[in-house]
């Protein structure tokens, strides 16, 4: 179903190091953000796709030379509706996809506001890209390329059209996400989630709760 | 202009405190729809955790909202009560009366309010301040003023003499103020390695969104004295500990191990060598506990009182003893970004679940019939709900019985050092006493504070009626307080606060409403116990016969079919 170009897979075992990072999506309801998500971690569309899903937290692997990138992504799960999203979202977040759709002008102006946003709140480092969703409706098109395009360049975004639904560039936005992605040792450490983030995570404890006595 | 909420829900939850926040989860959890909206621009309401400018803001509204100054008021519980009390009896005036006010009040007007038979329509004030007697002090060096710059050349003159570190300049109100990563709670908690909330968290999976740090060591404060010594928690420490001799360290081994088969066995406690119901400090003594000892494990480890009776204390020792060693050194676990993660965790979870959140947000009426609530107004919309839960504080005045508010002491204060020489250290340190202080540290390694940062906080039920009488003399203790100068081994202290938090049971605080549930503030403890438990039995009450939070699938288990519904991706 899903055409993967330049994206492996990973199966099982894995060579080489494996970096960890947190992804976050923003953008206004109904641009595509839960569907481009799902088109890049189960190769799925579906057309008429309701505005939360339960699926709010997904992973997907990367293959890139000799190096794993493992993305943890979370979903706006709708609190973006109403201006009330969490400043958890952002927290520890490596990469964020701002997402509008080209046939609407107001998502375009919303996804500037979350590029302010980002850059105000987020790590300094994170890595931002761009995306015009909904490209396979270009003849309602009301946001064009070049202005897009202009505006990524000027605050160093990475850009692209996207279709969740024809899957285009959908793993190719990912990918160069993951190429731009420090890869050092530390890189995953100031992250807020997932193994690779610091200090104590309880999810990875309960399996051994039930364990009565750990003093040694 | 903002699309509309839907026209039915089957709660409506006002505040994003952590009560709330756990009932709305719950509701959500099991497909039921949730409306939650919180007036506030932030998520926690008390629960949460502030950057440094909103902590300031939040300081000052509370100095201005007092009346510019804040004088020691010891009657304030007294006031409270009275306000309670008047307000009362509000309500029983003329509803007729009441529906005609209500319009200027509510932004839709009456002929849309679609009202059957005995229904009325009333106006929703806000509700009751709970917090009093706010005094912040900054001592850092502002801009400007020429006194102050010469005070900095000086210390910029000092700063060259002793070349110090990659130490560059001190720290402004101004730096503080544009640095972004800090978490400072207004109700700070530990969490136990193995207590109620950790053990939630873990079970119905929302451990995924959160991260924490342990708590590196239990500070004790020698009796008679400001210095501070680590007590001893595991094995080795006890056997390295300089404070104890060997006699000590053999006796407090012997106990630990004790405690430990008490959690095995705890039938052992029941016949607890006929001191059950003895205080536990005689237990102590009979045991050959020195005063050193006696003061190491009533204060720090089983946190208890010497009057406590034994069977009470051991089960505290349980507790401790069951959660240390589980991540580190100390049983507690401290949230990376703060205690705000907690309520906001939650909220997600519900979110995904369907939970619909706005806010900035209140409802401005309800529409009832006789004591049910059918629907509640916010803005311009009717909207049908079955039940409502609000915080306290979003609770109009005139519903609430007259009760005996509980005022809790807190402080925070940030320095540029631990109050006992470490980098990064998270500490919990307790003060005996009639009336015990809990104070916890947390740093920059927890990522609340900007690198080099500590935040130091301190608690106890009130005993003058004023957070900065009951407080001042630890903060004397911890830091060279008046001046907030770095000298003797106390940090350097650059800003401070004392305020006020007024506390009360709101099990039974209105019978006005009987789909009418309230959450009570967040009361004096370490864990969050009291909370779940609360959240917990509010729940029950709505839905007696499902389960509360059952696990949250993972990702991987998540199945996605051609339409979603929250029934067909719960897979447990």
């Amino acid at each position: 179903m899903a055409t993967r170009g330049g994206v492996q897979r990973v199966n099982g075992s894995t060579q080489g190091k494996i970096f960890q990072y947190k992804l976050v999506l923003l953008g206004e309801s109904a641009v595509g953000k839960s569907s481009l998500v799902l088109r890049f971690v189960k190769g799925q569309f579906h057309e008429y796709q309701e505005s939360t899903i339960g699926a709010a937290f997904l992973t997907q692997t990367l293959c890139l030379d000799d190096t794993t990138v493992k993305f943890e992504i979370w979903d706006t799960a709708g609190q973006e509706r109403y201006q009330s999203l969490a400043p958890m979202y952002y927290r520890g977040a490596q990469a964020a996809i701002v997402v509008y759709d080209i046939t609407n002008q107001d998502t375009f102006n919303r996804a500037k506001t979350w590029v302010k946003e980002l850059q105000r709140q987020a790590s300094p480092n994170i890595v931002i890209a761009l995306a015009g969703n909904k490209s396979d409706l270009a003849r309602k098109r009301a946001v064009e390329m070049e202005q897009a395009q202009v505006y990524a360049e000027e605050n160093n975004l990475l850009f692209m059209e996207t279709s969740a639904k024809t899957a285009m560039n959908v793993n190719e936005i990912f990918l160069e996400i993951a190429k731009k992605l420090p890869k050092s040792d530390q890189s995953s450490a100031g992250g807020g989630s997932g193994s690779g983030r610091p200090g104590v995570d309880l999810t990875q404890s309960s399996q051994n709760t039930s364990s009565g006595c750990c003093k040694s | 202009m903002e699309p509309g909420f839907e026209d039915e829900y089957d709660l409506v939850v006002i505040g994003t405190g952590l009560t709330e926040s756990i009932v709305a989860t719950a509701c959500s959890r099991i497909g039921k729809k949730v409306l939650h909206l919180d007036p506030n621009d932030y998520y926690g309401d008390l629960w949460t955790s502030f950057t440094f400018p909103q902590l300031d803001d939040w300081a000052r509204r509370h100095v201005q909202l007092a009346g510019g100054k804040n004088l020691p008021d010891n009657g304030s519980q007294h006031q409270q009560q009275q306000q309670f009390q008047s307000q009362h009896n509000h309500d029983q005036n003329n509803p007729s009366e009441k529906v005609n006010n209500q319009t200027s009040n509510i932004g839709i007007s009456l002929s849309k309010v679609n009202l059957t038979a005995g229904e009325m329509v009333y106006p929703w004030e806000s509700g009751i301040n709970l917090i009093s007697n706010v005094e912040p002090v900054s001592y850092m060096i502002n801009e400007a003023p020429e006194k102050q710059d010469l005070d900095k050349a000086t210390e910029e003159e000092e700063e060259d003499v002793e070349e110090a570190d990659d130490e560059t300049e001190p720290w402004t109100f101004e730096k503080l103020s544009t640095e972004r990563n800090w978490g400072i709670d207004l109700v700070p908690r530990l969490l136990y390695s193995r207590g109620a909330m950790v053990n939630l968290l873990v079970s119905s999976n929302i451990c995924r969104y959160l991260s924490f740090r342990s708590i590196e060591r239990i500070l004790s404060c020698l009796p008679g004295t400001d210095e501070l010594m680590d007590v001893p928690c595991t094995r080795q420490d006890i056997f390295n500990d300089s404070y104890t001799s060997l006699i000590e360290k053999r006796v407090l081994m012997r106990f630990i191990q004790l405690c430990l088969e008490l959690e095995r066995r705890p039938d052992l406690i029941e016949g607890f060598e006929g001191f059950e119901e003895q205080p536990f400090i005689e237990y102590l003594r009979s045991k050959g506990f020195t005063p050193l000892l006696q003061h190491l494990v009533l204060n720090s480890i089983a946190m208890v009182d010497p009057t406590t009776p034994t069977q009470e204390a051991m089960e505290q020792l349980k507790r401790f003893v069951s959660s240390s060693g589980r991540f580190g050194n100390t049983p507690f676990l401290f949230p990376f970004y703060g205690c705000g993660e907690i309520p906001q965790a939650f909220c997600r979870l519900c979110a995904v679940f369907g939970g619909t959140y706005c806010l900035k947000r209140t409802i401005d009426g309800v529409v009832a019939k006789d004591d049910v609530i059918n629907s509640i107004i916010v803005g311009s919309q009717q909207i049908k709900c079955q039940n409502l839960v609000c915080s306290l504080s979003n609770v109009p005045k005139s519903l609430l019985v007259p009760r005996q508010v509980t005022n809790i002491s807190r402080a925070i204060f940030i320095s540029s050092g631990s109050v006992k020489d470490s980098q990064c250290a998270g500490s919990l340190l307790r003060f005996p006493g009639p009336f015990p202080i809990l104070v916890v540290e947390s740093s920059w390694a927890s990522l609340i504070a900007p690198k080099g940062i500590f935040v130091i906080y301190a608690w106890c039920d009130s005993f003058t009626g004023n957070a900065k009488e009951d407080l001042l003399p630890i903060a004397r203790k911890l830091f060279n307080f008046e001046s907030g100068d770095e000298m003797n081994g106390k940090p350097k202290l650059l800003w401070s606060c004392f305020y006020n938090q007024a506390t009360v049971d709101c099990s039974s605080i209105t019978d006005k409403y009987q789909n009418l549930y309230v959450t009570s503030p967040p009361v004096n403890e370490l864990d969050y116990d009291v909370a779940i438990e609360e959240a917990k039995s509010i729940f029950d009450t709505l839905l007696p016969d499902e389960e509360f939070l059952p696990r949250a699938p993972d990702h991987d288990e998540i199945v996605i079919e051609g339409t979603q519904t929250n029934q067909e991706i719960d897979l447990d």
